[in-house]
């Protein structure tokens, strides 16, 4: 009985847990969609440059990342598929959906996006709005 | 609680009425000239209307555009547009574009427009600024994506203008199309050496930022079979720019004669001799920007 209650617990954190991590991506998403948001209803040259800039600084950061280049090249192809669905003006999928999506554990993804949120979180222009 | 199917489909007309309205609205307040960001049909006898063309930039009174379709699948190369857009859900094909003559295009058959932030989305793309994403790899791997751009290709190939070679035999004919006599160039041209007893006429070329300069051809005949032909590129201003190449490429033997200027002179000149039936042509090219003339006799 005691080893049932005691499951029962885990399992229920661990759900917990992983809501509050999923989190971590809709948090980037937003940070990035705020900034994007207003400019497509009407851009000027500048706009898109600053825009433009600020995706090729993060790509940098990402080149920069003290970590196994595998790690890297991960993080940025998940950094890019989150640029292409704010252009392109699409509903964010949940976490799980897309660590299916990437074919990676949700683990993995949660860690990546949490080493991108520091980053983010290093340009004065991504910290929240 | 799942919704009536009848009232999803007015919902939906109502929809789409809105949108109509609105992209209506937006047409009627554009400028009455081609504009990049605009969306247009062209209608041509070959096509099965599969397309539309999505105007992103201009030179020289040409307009590169792309085809834009409503299949979902976007390869590497495509560009997605939301339904959230005024003209979408769009995907346009940027790897697929063509330059086409600005009097191709008919206004009549403008039928929509992109918000600048899809424009620039796309010009990136042309120019490989924008990255790929692993889905979009994927896709271009798909036999049905394969197929499809299959028919896009088979319809922009139809689109593909061909300049009308112009044939110097006519000359002779007194049948100079769109060619003017020298003096009905409004550059002043005394200063050029051309043949007196040559048949001449000339022709402007805009190089793009208002930048232009003269095309002139005299010609003269040797006998029945072979005529000998000077082409002058001359300076609209006092004199060319620097490194504008002039080449004249022998389609029959083969053979290309290149000049280029070197910033002082006023004009250029290339002069060689043609046999009935050879085709030759004339390329002018400044920077990035070109213009070629096909010849014929």
């Amino acid at each position: 009985m005691a080893k049932i209650i005691k499951d029962e617990v885990r399992s229920k954190w661990q759900s917990l847990n992983l809501a509050l991590e999923c989190d971590e991506f809709n948090q980037i998403f937003k940070q990035l969609d705020n900034i994007a948001e207003p400019l497509k209803f009407d851009t000027t040259d500048e706009q898109w440059e600053s825009w433009q800039n600020l995706i090729k600084q993060i790509n940098n950061d990402i080149d920069n990342m003290n970590c196994h280049s595998k790690v890297r090249q991960r993080i940025f192809e998940e950094f890019q598929l989150i640029v292409t669905l704010i252009e392109e003006d699409q509903e964010p999928p949940s976490q799980a959906q897309l660590a299916k999506y990437l074919k990676i554990p949700k683990n993995t993804l949660n860690q990546d996006m949490k080493r991108l949120r520091k980053l983010l979180l290093q340009r004065p222009n991504t910290r929240e709005i | 609680m799942s919704q009536n199917p009848l009232e999803r489909l007015h919902q939906l007309a109502d929809t789409m009425k809105t949108k109509l309205e609105k992209v209506a609205n937006k047409l009627s307040q554009l400028p009455k000239t081609p504009q990049a960001g605009d969306i247009f049909r062209i209608d041509n006898q070959k096509t099965i209307g599969l397309l539309q063309w999505v105007l992103l930039y201009s030179q020289a009174e040409q307009w590169f555009i792309v085809p834009a379709d409503d299949n979902p699948m976007t390869g590497t190369t495509d560009i997605a547009i939301s339904e959230k857009a005024l003209c979408g859900p769009l995907t346009l094909r940027c790897s697929q574009g063509i330059w086409i003559p600005e009097t191709n295009l008919d206004l009549s058959l403008r039928v929509g427009v992109l918000e600048n932030w899809h424009l620039y989305r796309a010009i990136d793309k042309v120019k490989g600024k924008i990255q790929s994403t692993a889905w979009q790899r994927e896709t271009e791997a798909d036999p049905e994506y394969e197929e499809w751009m299959e028919q896009v290709i088979q319809e922009r190939e139809t689109l593909k203008f061909k300049k009308p070679v112009v044939n110097l035999i006519q000359w002779f004919q007194n049948n100079f199309a769109d060619w003017l006599e020298l003096n009905r160039i409004p550059t002043n041209l005394a200063f050029l050496p051309v043949r007196t007893k040559a048949v001449k006429r000339a022709k402007e070329i805009n190089l793009g930022k208002d930048y232009k300069v003269v095309l002139v051809l005299d010609i003269r005949k040797f006998d029945n079979e072979n005529i000998e032909v000077v082409f002058w590129l001359c300076a609209e201003q006092t004199a060319l720019p620097k490194n504008i190449k002039f080449t004249l490429f022998d389609k029959s033997s083969g053979i290309d004669r290149e000049k280029t200027a070197n910033g002082t002179e006023k004009y250029l000149n290339i002069k060689w001799s043609f046999s009935i039936k050879e085709e030759f042509c004339i390329a002018i090219q400044l920077d990035d920007v070109s213009f070629t003339e096909s010849f014929m006799l």
